[in-house]
């Protein structure tokens, strides 16, 4: 047999670790129970480093300074017309109406914020898991003393984290520029649970999208694909959902209004103005024939709900049943 | 004392068995697990890891049952993959931290030893950059170190010199060397290359279609049943080959001047004597003479006939 060289200790200047010869470790171990978080914790610095999600972050917050902006210059406007309601009331961008003056403009940023949302989810979690698939990487983690749930909530939390604080960041900051601008003028009274409906909104969004994600990702081993297919769910989906109930409701917008809500965005959307509880008041109508203000009442609540845990039971499930450290063919 | 005694065990793949009633208790030390492609070796640990799930038969690992155990085992386990495998999107410092976080490690625990590990496995500066960037034989070193991280009392290595160039290989099987030789780590190396577990392991285990069908010490089994010797010499010579046969000896091999003799003899019988007296009577020159033993590859060859 050759006797083979052992690795040569070089000297401490070469190297900044000077005892290069191993060691066992018999330290101190974290329960397993937490290990989860330690995948989380990762995933999420790995989901936020790239520049194209810091610029959609950021760019995602403009519909929340659109509002500050907004709210501002409805109260500029009206301190200049001795506390008469702006233009911008009668155009419907500012809803006075006690109880949902501030909730509807969290419902109305949230709505124009989705679009950012999901290509944030695109860019950070096309490849949360499909690029383990790609990279083999499951056999590394699943090697470790962790289960596959313990991955899977990692993987999941680490997304969502991501995509939760792109989208509760700039909304919990209109929601201080009007506890501070609005204060006096009862805020806090009149919407009391605003910041809860706030945070339970924005998490859902968040959520639904990654679970959505995280579903996909799992089967594939492409995050390209996984990102084709969600955007094509999302805006095909939303696509479809919107003409079936034109189609169906006839040109009465009361009706049928769950049948607009019948894709992952009208679902998030929809719950969301049943957690707000809101009723939307848009014009309709031409210059012609003159304008009328339609209200949307929001949809049903338990239907709403329904349909959003559904989104996210099913990505969860679908990602669980395709999570193996091994591919196992029978 | 066994690292692993594996009783009766099957798994398999669908309808096709991929091991197959396997008995073997495997020692403690470096181990190779040897067999031809298809034997059931990446099988046979990827069921003692927990992965795979047997249909019938048991197995203890560290005295931890594969079935029901696997997460402690895991825990006790390092597994460097055949296949290659990196968590895209960071580097060889970040990669083997989380690895020992994974594990259970502390943060600055896991980061202290990704260092230590990382420049243990000879990659050195290198350890800052992507793992994409690196070449093959740098992705072998980072599997080593992340199954190191944490400090495992069973070290599975499948296929460790897979894909690298003659210093590489070299490096890594130092390295499996060095890990696996007083160092309290008990090593399992699943390979198909003879050399590589010659030169890393004390005794191997050989399977073959999912069966053990050999095991012992390296030594144990490169001894030789018969008395075997061989003889160089410095010109071949047929009269001495002829001298020897006609003494009672049988010529098993003859390449050239080197000839490979299997001898009769009672015990305690001089055979330096009598090689060299027939050399000295045919008028051959020996080169030299010494005890026959078998290489692992003719004890492979021979096992999976």
């Amino acid at each position: 047999m050759i006797e083979p060289t052992l690795p040569s200790v070089p000297v401490s200047a070469d190297s900044p670790i000077a005892d290069l010869t191993y060691r066992n470790y018999d330290g101190p171990l974290h329960s397993r129970a937490v290990r989860w978080w330690t995948i989380a914790v990762a995933m999420f610095k790995l989901h936020t480093r790239p520049l194209s999600f810091k610029i959609v972050g950021a760019i995602a917050t403009l519909p929340y300074l659109f509002i500050i902006a907004l709210l501002w210059l409805q109260g500029q406007i009206a301190s200049a017309q001795g506390g008469r309601p702006s233009f911008l009331v009668s155009t419907g961008l500012v809803d006075m109406t006690v109880g949902q003056k501030f909730a509807i403009q969290f419902y109305n940023a949230l709505g124009y914020q989705l679009l950012y949302l999901v290509i944030l989810t695109l860019i950070a979690g096309a490849g949360s898991i499909a690029s383990d698939n790609r990279n083999n990487a499951l056999l590394i983690y699943l090697s470790k003393p962790i289960t596959k749930n313990d991955y899977l909530l990692g993987k999941w939390m680490g997304l969502f984290l991501a995509l939760f604080a792109a989208a509760f960041t700039p909304a919990i900051l209109l929601y201080l520029y009007c506890l501070v601008s609005y204060y006096s003028d009862g805020f806090l009274r009149d919407e009391p649970r605003l910041l809860l409906h706030v945070f339970t909104c924005t998490a859902l969004a968040a959520a639904t999208l990654t679970s959505i994600m995280i579903g996909l990702s799992a089967w594939s081993k492409s995050p390209r694909i996984t990102g084709a297919i969600l955007a094509s769910l999302y805006f095909a989906g939303q696509a479809v959902a919107f003409a079936m109930w034109r189609y169906s409701s006839q040109g009465d917008p009361g009706k049928d209004v769950i049948l607009a809500h019948s894709s992952i965005g009208g679902a998030i959307s929809g719950l969301s103005q049943g957690i707000y509880g809101v009723t939307v008041h848009t014009l309709r109508g031409s210059m012609r024939r003159g304008f009328r203000t339609v209200d949307y009442p929001p949809p049903s609540g338990t239907i709403m709900w329904a349909m959003v845990l559904g989104l996210i039971l099913v990505g969860v499930v679908a990602a669980r049943i395709k999570i193996r450290a091994v591919e196992v063919i029978s | 004392m066994a690292v692993a005694t594996i009783t009766d065990l099957t798994v398999r793949y669908g309808k096709k068995t991929a091991v197959d009633g396997l008995t073997v208790e495997i020692p403690e030390g470096c181990v190779g697990l040897l067999g031809p492609n298809g034997a059931g070796k990446t099988t046979l640990l990827k069921t003692l890891l927990g992965f795979l799930q047997p249909v019938s038969g048991s197995g203890e690992v560290l005295g931890l049952n594969v079935a029901t155990d696997g997460l402690k085992l895991r825990q006790k386990i390092g597994l460097m993959p055949e296949i290659d495998c990196h968590i895209p999107g960071m580097n060889a410092v970040t990669f083997v931290a989380f690895c020992g976080e994974m594990a259970g490690m502390p943060a600055a625990q896991a980061l202290r030893r990704a260092h230590e590990t990382l420049q243990y496995c000879r990659l050195g500066e290198a350890r800052y950059r992507d793992l994409e960037t690196y070449s093959t034989g740098m992705k072998q070193k980072v599997k080593l170190a992340q199954a190191l991280v944490h400090g495992p009392k069973l070290l599975f290595l499948d296929e460790p010199t897979n894909g690298l160039d003659p210093d590489g290989r070299d490096e890594m099987l130092n390295l499996v060397r060095d890990v696996s030789h007083g160092k309290g780590l008990n090593v399992i190396v699943s390979s198909h290359l003879m050399p590589d577990i010659e030169r890393t392991c004390d005794s191997v285990v050989v399977i073959r279609n999912g069966k053990m069908v050999r095991q012992g010490t390296i030594a144990e089994l490169r001894t030789l049943d018969t008395v075997q010797w061989t003889v160089d010499l410095r010109i071949p010579s047929h009269e001495f080959q002829a001298r020897l046969v006609e003494q009672g000896a049988r010529l098993l091999s003859n390449a050239g001047s080197h000839y490979r003799f299997e001898f009769k003899l009672q015990p305690g019988a001089d055979i330096g004597s009598l090689m060299l007296t027939t050399a000295k009577h045919v008028g051959a020159q020996v080169r030299g003479f010494e005890p026959a033993s078998r290489s692992l590859e003719e004890v492979f060859m021979e096992a999976i006939a």
